[in-house]
């Protein structure tokens, strides 16, 4: 039995204040796809999560997400769209004064609900606190559950937004830069992590990334991103450092031959 | 069915999570309060829209609201007209602009006042931090626009401050004496102050000034100790005292907040002072007072209506001069 | 901004600023006719004072005029008026409140921003100016129309002190629920939340505990208004004062204003401790 892709992007081209962000780019996602973005800074990697997170329209080119094209659709079926990718943010986007138990909840607030999103956010029943439980055990906080998130270090509160993510019970996974600011050690836990749910809940997973090797050891494939151009897009065991060296180049050295 | 081991583990997580019994008391007396006074005898609020109540406000918009003069001439909207113009012209107008007077008379004082108190109680390092106003959690009204900014200049200086209060005992004394003068309503100073006083406006500019001056010297103290200390570090290096450095180096860097400060409180003053002709001297609270003495309500609602004019008027050049300080 | 200029170039301009300043001050004084030789009491004024001051000393602890006989005591009218005082002002506050929040959310920019329908531009500008309105009537002012329009019941105390708290509570709501992160509103709006429901979950809830610390400094307020209501005849702590006064019964407008002066005191540690833990 063959899937759809989970994503395609047909030469996507994006301005931001008139500066283009995206030119030209092309991809492919596969189901249960393990995919990294590299680049260096500024390459349009964030920009390019939100648009296969349905979230920034671009200005040029055909995106397919979840065999929907996002922007053709009436707001409730975008919504609908949206409740169904899981987006980890840089920043984690907690409410840092909510419990962690009422972050991982609003995972689900992208349900149809009306009024009875107060009460699950509220007032939550046995079961759904069992499943609250069950998706930050996922992710091996399950007895920070009560905890007030501001009270949480960084990496743990990386993960709530990861349980609220999975909470969603999307059906694509992407990370912005989820290791940008841990040392080498955390940065292995949390890639294995991601890896580990994306297998368990057998979801595609996108993931934004600085580090080459990282993501040759956890990816499949890795795309290189650079000036808002795919520079590269190459199963991860065939990446040379060749062209490695030419994404990260600083500019005005591009041409310099090694 | 007996809770399964993992209902037990969520029932004890949520038994031991951290909460403050202090809120949870306090908002719960919130509630009871409001619910109770609302719901309980004791007020009769249950009644305030009964029958003879609303025959009350069926008459208050029928016949008590038609001036006298209109109903003997049956003239319509021109005798409206006619009548809110001679009123307006005969005393409306003064009362107003005496309002106005009041109200800036007092807040000139107050900021003045406040001013020069505050460059006493500036304290040196005022906490580790360097906390604003809404951090501490006083509100006192301070525009929550400008907050963002001395929260990001309380940032600036969070480490060393340098400037030193020119005695503890002098600057503790004033901040406790800025509290105390806000705490008590403004409507009761003027009340007690009309007594005594000979009959001019004067009450009424006093006890705005206290009330307001007790708020802007806590904020101006509040500004100029959220001064980074640069410029005054070089001034006390080259000998100069504690509040020579707070007028020569702080007060520049604050003076911009100040004037925003003082333009806010402006607004609130304007209001204020609507009301406190009510104790007895000329503004539009007097002329209220009066005209309900003569059972004129028409008059009332037209001269509420003034005031409510000039409050509007003032809240808009406040914003606006804070607009443009920004 | 502030550094657009050196500051050489600045002294000038804010000394012309501070001496107009003060200029104006005296100006408009001298045209209300408001002399510095009028801030020394009047003769009678001045035996007033002393008066007055000297019942600081003894305040009255019974009444000192003539009561009928199964009269409540003095003490049990100050609790009586106490409790009316209180009650008053909370369930003013607990109005405002309830219209206070929904207000606040339409006249934010967060609750449109981005939204370029109709309702989007014209909302929000009306709910301001409604909310600008409701704040211009002094409670006061409103007092007095309100016992002429409904006639002399704490109810009609109630919403006097509820309307304009009403305006200040939705402005500054308002401003608090524009300044809470927009991060987690967006999170929430992309995985699929509602406009509505974003805000609900995501802004307002990092907003709450400042909405609530304002909450409790208003309380405040509410109460000395409520205090003040009893100058106008409602049944409160101010009408006793008022009435003692008048009869230059002093003592007893001090057993008043101690009592105010402790509800404001009790008022004001509680409320402090509130707001201190609500930031923590």
């Amino acid at each position: 039995m063959s899937f759809p892709p989970a994503c395609v992007l047909g030469k996507v081209g994006l301005k931001i204040d008139g500066r283009p962000i995206l030119e030209a780019v092309s991809l492919q996602v596969g189901p249960m796809e393990r995919v990294a973005i590299l680049g260096p800074s500024g390459a349009g990697k964030t920009t390019l999560l939100r648009v296969l997170g349905a979230s920034l329209a671009p200005d040029q080119g055909a995106v397919q997400i979840l065999d929907k094209n996002p922007w053709q659709l009436k707001s409730h079926h975008l919504r609908e769209l949206r409740s169904q990718i899981g987006f980890v943010p840089q920043d984690h986007a907690l409410v840092p004064n909510l419990r962690v138990w009422q972050n991982v909840a609003a995972g689900r607030l992208g349900r149809a609900g009306g009024l009875r999103h107060l009460r699950r956010m509220t007032l939550p029943r046995a079961q759904e606190l069992r499943a609250l439980h069950g998706v930050l055990e996922q992710v091996g906080i399950g007895d920070l559950l009560f905890a007030t998130t501001s009270t949480l270090s960084g990496g743990e509160q990386q993960r709530v937004a990861i349980a609220r993510s999975l909470y969603q019970e999307p059906a694509l996974l992407l990370a912005d830069e989820p290791v940008a600011s841990v040392d080498p050690t955390r940065a292995e836990q949390v890639m294995a992590l991601l890896v580990r749910l994306a297998d368990e809940n057998r979801l595609p997973l996108v993931v934004s990334l600085h580090d080459v090797a990282l993501a040759q050891r956890h990816t499949d494939r890795v795309i290189g991103l650079r000036g808002g151009r795919v520079l590269f897009n190459l199963p991860s065991k065939e990446l040379s450092a060749t062209k490695c060296e030419e994404l990260y180049a600083l500019p005005g050295q591009e041409e310099t031959p090694r | 069915m007996s809770p399964s081991p993992l209902d037990k583990r969520i029932a004890e997580l949520r038994r031991t999570r951290s909460r403050s019994l202090g809120l949870r008391l306090g908002g719960t007396i919130f509630a009871c309060l409001v619910l109770y006074a609302w719901f309980s005898p004791s007020l009769e609020l249950h009644n305030l829209f009964a029958e003879d109540r609303r025959e009350n406000l069926q008459r208050f918009f029928t016949v008590d609201l038609v001036p006298i003069s209109v109903q003997r001439d049956g003239s319509g909207l021109l005798g409206w007209l006619a009548w809110a113009l001679g009123v307006l012209q005969d005393r409306a107008l003064l009362a107003s602009a005496q309002t106005l007077g009041i109200a800036i008379v007092a807040i000139v004082i107050a900021a003045g006042a406040a001013a020069i108190l505050a460059s006493f109680a500036a304290r040196e390092d005022p906490s580790p931090t360097g906390t604003s106003s809404r951090e501490k959690g006083n509100f006192c009204e301070v525009p929550t626009e400008n907050s963002r900014s001395q929260i990001a200049d309380a940032g600036a200086c969070s480490t060393v401050t340098s400037r030193k209060a020119s005695s503890p005992w002098l600057g503790r004394c004033l901040r406790l004496g800025f509290g105390l003068t806000r705490s008590l309503p403004e409507y009761l100073l003027a009340f007690l102050m009309a007594a005594t006083l000979p009959h001019t406006a004067w009450p009424a500019v006093l006890a705005l000034a206290l009330h307001n001056g007790g708020i802007l010297g806590r904020l101006f103290t509040e500004t100029l100790e959220n001064v980074p200390p640069g410029p005054g570090r070089s001034l006390q290096a080259s000998g100069a005292g504690p509040v020579q450095t707070t007028v020569m180096a702080a007060w520049p860097e604050a003076f911009t907040r100040a004037v925003a400060l003082t333009f806010y409180r402006f607004e609130t003053c304007v209001r204020d002072a609507t009301v406190l002709g009510m104790v007895g001297i000329g503004s539009i609270g007097y002329l209220v007072v009066e005209a309900r003495a003569r059972q004129d309500v028409p008059e009332q609602f037209l001269l509420v209506l003034c005031g409510a004019s000039i409050v509007l008027a003032s809240d808009l050049l406040s914003r606006m001069v804070r607009r443009r300080l920004r | 901004m502030k550094h657009d200029l050196p500051p050489g170039r600045r002294q000038p301009v804010r000394l012309f600023a501070l001496l107009s300043f003060a200029l104006l001050g005296v100006l408009v004084a001298g045209l209300m006719g408001l002399m510095p030789g009028d801030l020394i009491p009047r003769e009678s004024g001045a035996r007033t004072a002393m008066d007055f001051f000297q019942g600081a000393l003894h305040p009255a602890l019974q009444h000192n005029n003539w009561v009928p006989p199964n009269a409540p005591s003095l003490f049990e009218a100050i609790a009586a008026a106490t409790q009316r005082t209180l009650l008053i002002a909370f369930a003013a506050l607990g109005l405002a409140l309830v219209f206070a929040l929904p207000l606040a959310f339409l006249g934010a920019e967060c609750t449109w921003k981005g939204n370029t329908s109709l309702w989007a531009r014209w909302v929000p500008k009306f709910t301001r100016l409604g909310i600008a309105l409701l704040r211009s009537v002094h409670e006061y002012l409103l007092a007095l129309l309100f016992l002429a329009a409904i006639g002399l019941s704490p109810g009609a105390g109630v919403l006097a002190l509820a309307l304009p708290a009403t305006g200040i509570l939705a402005k500054v709501f308002g401003e608090l629920l524009d300044e809470a992160q927009t991060r987690p509103f967006l999170a929430l709006e992309n995985l699929g939340a509602t406009r509505a429901t974003a805000l609900l979950f995501g802004t307002l809830p990092r907003a709450l505990p400042d909405i609530a610390a304002y909450t409790f400094y208003r309380l405040e307020c509410a109460l000395r208004g409520s205090f003040i209501l009893g100058f106008f005849g409602f049944p409160t702590l101010g009408l006793g004062l008022r009435l003692a006064f008048e009869e230059g019964d002093y003592p007893t407008v001090w057993t008043y204003l101690y009592a105010l002066i402790a509800l404001m005191v009790i008022f004001e540690l509680s409320s402090a401790a509130m707001r201190r833990r609500l930031r923590s």
